[in-house]
């Protein structure tokens, strides 16, 4: 079966523009085919006042209002939201609307949708902007070159409209001395539907001032590109020829010293006129009638009204410039667009017998112009071969062993019989350990699970060992992909990863995709504050490592297994030879390198683990789990008063189902409650910043070299809580004094106890955070925050 | 073939659209700088440390740019012309006072983040509360519950108005 490819569309500019011309027209007839079209499925978005989601637009609605002018775009009944992050993996992102208007902005957007292996294609209909920005207003202009810059950046596939558009998009790339990214030409279509015109709305005053065949005629916006100046200029010299010239449109942007030219000119009314906003009647009588149209535009991104004037059976008189080459072809004829002789030859050439032009206008009536329907077939076809919803991965893959590297054969024998019952396609497990552990594992363990074994003095071959954690880690990892007797493709676990509920391979691959799980964004990750450990330095390297490379950035050292395609470890490893003694994530190098170069491969998914950090209030979530299937066993977490007391720590036969199905119920209610406190917490944001016009934010700054605090007036917490506040600074390394703070409760009670943060020992590329451990009841108070001679307060209402 | 950072290309287009409008005798809509700024910036919150290099006029025309999402009109301009000597702080405060306490900026409502002065009348009322530590708790309450007149009647009775 043929999966259907899912493409995502953004028509926020569509949805905001009362009259669909421009680009807005060719968005709206491609889409209204596109959802037609039973091999694609396409959701169709327009942005929110957040700005950073989207509406979805129904269907329905949207097919009503555009064809109809019924109802609204956006329908009736409940809104429907979608965030970026919720693009799935291998769907497709359309950019057929003027992106570069739009409030969400595509610098800030594309990455996010690539960390996700969400592929991007952009419609580019010219690169005019930025080839000849004199010609666009300045702000339009400014727009335009950010969007170019997210476009370069980060777009997999780039639809353009004229192959010239792709010669400029080339020569761009050129000039930058950058790669340039696949393209694909689809010509617009021009079938518009002709609307039935009623006669009596005709400027019949015009018209009967224009003798059939004697008038040059240019429709469009009056503005500097189109190069109205030339038509303008040659007006006397065509008077004396008996031509008339007639300019249809408005008046656009920078034109008012134009426009009063126009007004005055001698010729108005004689031998030039000016149909400003012409009815429909009007211009279809002015087109069937003219000479000519004329086009002598300085540049294009497509030339519709060539398209335009042969539907009227008009000849055409066009700037010989390549794009308008390309769509005006062979029933054209082309002058220099900077001189009015060659203008007035193309003129005289084409009424120097009459018999020739008649002919032409015959031949002009037999044009077909291109259909909408055949321009949405090839943009939906380029888009389905960028669509990668079915992975490049062959169904045949059969996964059978797990890998685990350990030290501690306690922990790994307390873990075996959850992987046994719950993993059956796991057949070998191949533990990597030290020599001396073998012979206790092959003691104690008689399951179904064969176990196999590679020491690590195979592995080190002599070498030494780094001393750091996560960077012996990662080398061993290195190590192992190049030596140890590894299947192309296995699971990657760890000693303490216990699966509670039954597992399939399909959890790993599924669709012809390898199933990433990520559980954080590297840059965000803010670790063990004031106390780094190896782990967090490792996710800063990583950070660092992945940003510098342009990759994405997500965390996928989910602590649950993951599957690893070995040639592509090593791959990576030889396209990165110097990491591997750097004590990089060992997950997350390899996983964010997979996702920028097999997008097709890889599905990208939140982690499904228990006990990841090992207690919720450890860490702000930066996502939850989206489902809960592996525990990351922590035994303190089996204390009294701890969220798994009173349940088996050990794999038991006859109660597992039972403790698991009560460990993923416990845990839940853990994330139910960060979930309650952030939103919470939003709701006191929200308030604020309608009350203060800011996000209620604590600072640190420098003034005259002196640390200066600022704080908000109020903060609400909610009780029982771990609030952690970012102390918002870009001066960190320079604040050697440490930031203090407590709260006193109105009574004069210490609620919290004096802590300290030192700014200077935070990560670069981490926000030093107030960590406020919350009492479980209700009290009012002062947050008093001090740095060097800098004290403030505010008032703490925590409810 | 070379590896731009979305800063570095930015720059670099922004180079090759001026020298065009050099050309042409135009004006760019903005200096590199702010464009650079504009480039980088979320669509939900404006960074003041992200504006905090720009000189006066330049941070003039990026806060009208991400907090109206519009370019500064003729006679606000002009307006503020005058005031680019002014101390930066002074200016900046002035400025996103100014635009934040607009009727258009309640309608457009872009979050400012890591602003590190007051911008709203009343948040001041900390400057009561950074005295805290001086002031019985029982009267930081009675503060609290005042009304607003009574309030700003308090702070000058405490000197902080």
């Amino acid at each position: 079966m043929v999966p259907i490819t899912q493409i995502y569309i953004d028509l926020s500019r569509l949805c905001l523009t009362p009259f669909t011309t421009g680009i807005q027209r060719v968005a709206k007839e491609i889409v209204l085919r596109m959802l037609q079209d039973d091999t694609v499925s396409v959701t169709l978005l327009c942005s929110l006042s957040s700005h950073t989601v989207w509406r979805i637009l129904p269907h329905d609605a949207f097919i009503q209002y555009y064809t109809e002018k019924i109802g609204s775009p956006y329908g009736v009944g409940k809104t429907q939201m979608l965030t970026p992050d919720e693009i799935p993996t291998g769907s497709v992102f359309f950019d057929i609307d003027s992106a570069w208007n739009m409030p969400m902005h595509r610098g800030w957007l594309f990455p996010k949708l690539k960390a996700h292996g969400v592929t991007v294609v952009s419609h580019l209909y010219d690169l005019i902007p930025v080839t000849e920005p004199q010609y666009f207003h300045e702000q339009t202009m400014r727009q335009f070159l950010s969007w170019v810059t997210a476009v370069l950046q980060y777009a997999d596939h780039i639809v353009c409209n004229a192959e010239a558009t792709k010669a400029a998009l080339y020569t761009l790339c050129d000039t930058l001395d950058m790669r340039a990214p696949d393209c694909t030409v689809v010509p617009l279509g021009a079938d518009f539907a002709q609307k039935a015109a009623d006669t009596d709305d005709e400027d019949t005053t015009l018209l009967e001032q224009l003798p059939q065949y004697r008038y040059l005629l240019m429709v469009g916006t009056i503005e500097p590109r189109k190069n109205h100046r030339l038509l303008l200029d040659a007006v006397p010299q065509l008077a004396k020829r008996g031509i008339k010239v007639v300019f249809a449109g408005r008046i656009g942007w920078n034109m008012d010293a134009f426009a009063k030219e126009m007004a005055k000119h001698p010729e108005k009314d004689r031998s030039f006129f000016f149909a400003q906003g012409p009815t429909d009647a009007t211009i279809q009588a002015l087109y069937r009638n003219a000479l000519a149209v004329v086009f002598p535009t300085k540049n294009e991104g497509f030339g519709l009204p060539i398209v335009e004037a042969y539907m009227n059976g008009t000849p055409v008189l066009a700037s010989d410039i390549p794009v308008l080459r390309e769509v005006g072809g062979s029933l054209a004829d082309y002058f220099d667009n900077t001189s009015v002789d060659s203008l007035l030859a193309a003129v005289d050439s084409l009424t120097a017998d009459e018999a020739a032009y008649r002919q032409k206008r015959v031949r002009i009536a037999a044009y077909r112009p291109r259909t909408w329907d055949t321009a949405a077939n090839e943009m939906t076809a380029a888009l389905r071969q960028c669509c990668t919803i079915q992975g490049d991965l062959p169904d045949t893959i059969r996964v059978s062993q797990m890998v685990v590297l350990t030290a501690r054969n306690e922990d790994l024998l307390r873990t075996l019989p959850y992987l046994e019952a719950n993993m059956p396609f796991v057949e070998r497990l191949l533990v990597i350990c030290p020599q001396r552990n073998i012979a206790e594992l092959q003691q104690q363990w008689h399951g179904r699970l064969r176990l196999d074994f590679f020491t690590d003095e195979e592995l080190l071959a002599g070498e030494s060992l780094p001393e750091d954690h996560t960077t012996r880690n990662f080398y061993l990892r290195c190590l192992l992909m190049q030596k140890a007797p590894l299947d192309d493709i296995f699971i990657m676990t760890d000693d303490d990863y216990r699966p509670l509920v039954p597992v399939s391979q399909t959890f790993f691959l599924q669709s012809g995709r390898y199933q990433a799980y990520y559980c954080y964004d590297l840059c965000e990750w803010r670790g063990t504050q004031g106390a780094y450990t190896s782990y967090d330095r490792s996710m800063f390297r990583t950070r660092d490592f992945l940003t510098a490379q342009r990759l994405p950035t997500l965390q996928y050292s989910a602590h649950q297994p993951q599957i690893i395609d070995r040639t592509l470890y090593l791959e990576m490893l030889t396209a990165y030879p110097d990491i591997m003694k750097q004590g990089l994530d060992e997950w997350s190098t390899y996983f964010n390198y997979c996702i920028a170069k097999y997008s097709a491969r890889f599905s990208v998914r939140r982690y499904c683990t228990l006990c990841w950090p090992g207690s919720v209030s450890d860490w702000q979530l930066w996502c939850e789990p989206e489902s809960l299937i592996f525990e990351n066993f922590y035994d303190a977490l089996y204390e009294e008063n701890r969220v798994f007391s009173g349940l088996s720590k050990e794999y038991d036969i006859k109660t597992n189902s039972v403790d698991s199905a009560e460990k993923i119920r416990r845990w839940s209610v853990e994330l139910a409650k960060q979930r309650a406190e952030r939103a919470a917490m939003q709701i006191y944001a929200e308030m604020y910043c309608d009350r203060y016009y800011r996000q209620p934010e604590f600072l640190l700054t420098l003034q005259d070299g002196q640390p200066c605090l600022m704080v908000p007036a109020l903060l609400y917490m909610p009780k029982a809580a771990v609030i952690r506040i970012p102390l918002l600074t870009e001066v960190a390394a320079q604040i050697t004094d440490p930031v203090v703070y407590s709260i006193d409760g109105e009574n004069g009670k210490q609620i919290l106890q004096q802590r300290e943060v030192f700014p200077a020992d935070v990560d670069k590329g981490v926000t030093p955070e107030l960590i406020l451990p919350l009492p479980p009841y209700a009290f009012r108070g002062i947050l008093t925050v001090r740095c060097g001679e800098s004290t403030v307060s505010c008032a703490v209402s925590c409810v | 073939m070379k590896t731009y950072t979305d800063d570095e290309l930015a720059r670099t287009l922004y180079g090759i659209a001026s020298e065009r409008m050099q050309a042409a005798q135009r004006n760019m809509p903005c200096s590199e700088e702010v464009f650079s700024v504009l480039t980088a910036a979320a669509p939900d919150a404006v960074s003041y440390p992200a504006m905090a290099q720009l000189e006066n006029p330049d941070f003039l025309d990026a806060a009208y740019l991400l907090l109206l999402g519009r370019p500064i009109d003729a006679p606000a301009q002009a307006a503020w012309q005058p005031q680019f000597e002014l101390p930066t702080q002074a200016f900046r405060t002035a400025v996103l006072q100014t635009i934040i306490r607009s009727s258009e900026y309640q309608k457009h409502r872009v979050p400012l983040v890591g602003c590190p002065f007051t911008l709203a009348e009343d948040e001041s009322q900390q400057n009561l509360l950074v005295s805290a530590q001086t002031i019985p708790p029982r009267l930081v309450r009675i503060y609290q519950r005042m009304p607003r007149f009574l309030q700003k009647l308090a702070k000058k009775i405490a000197g902080k108005e």
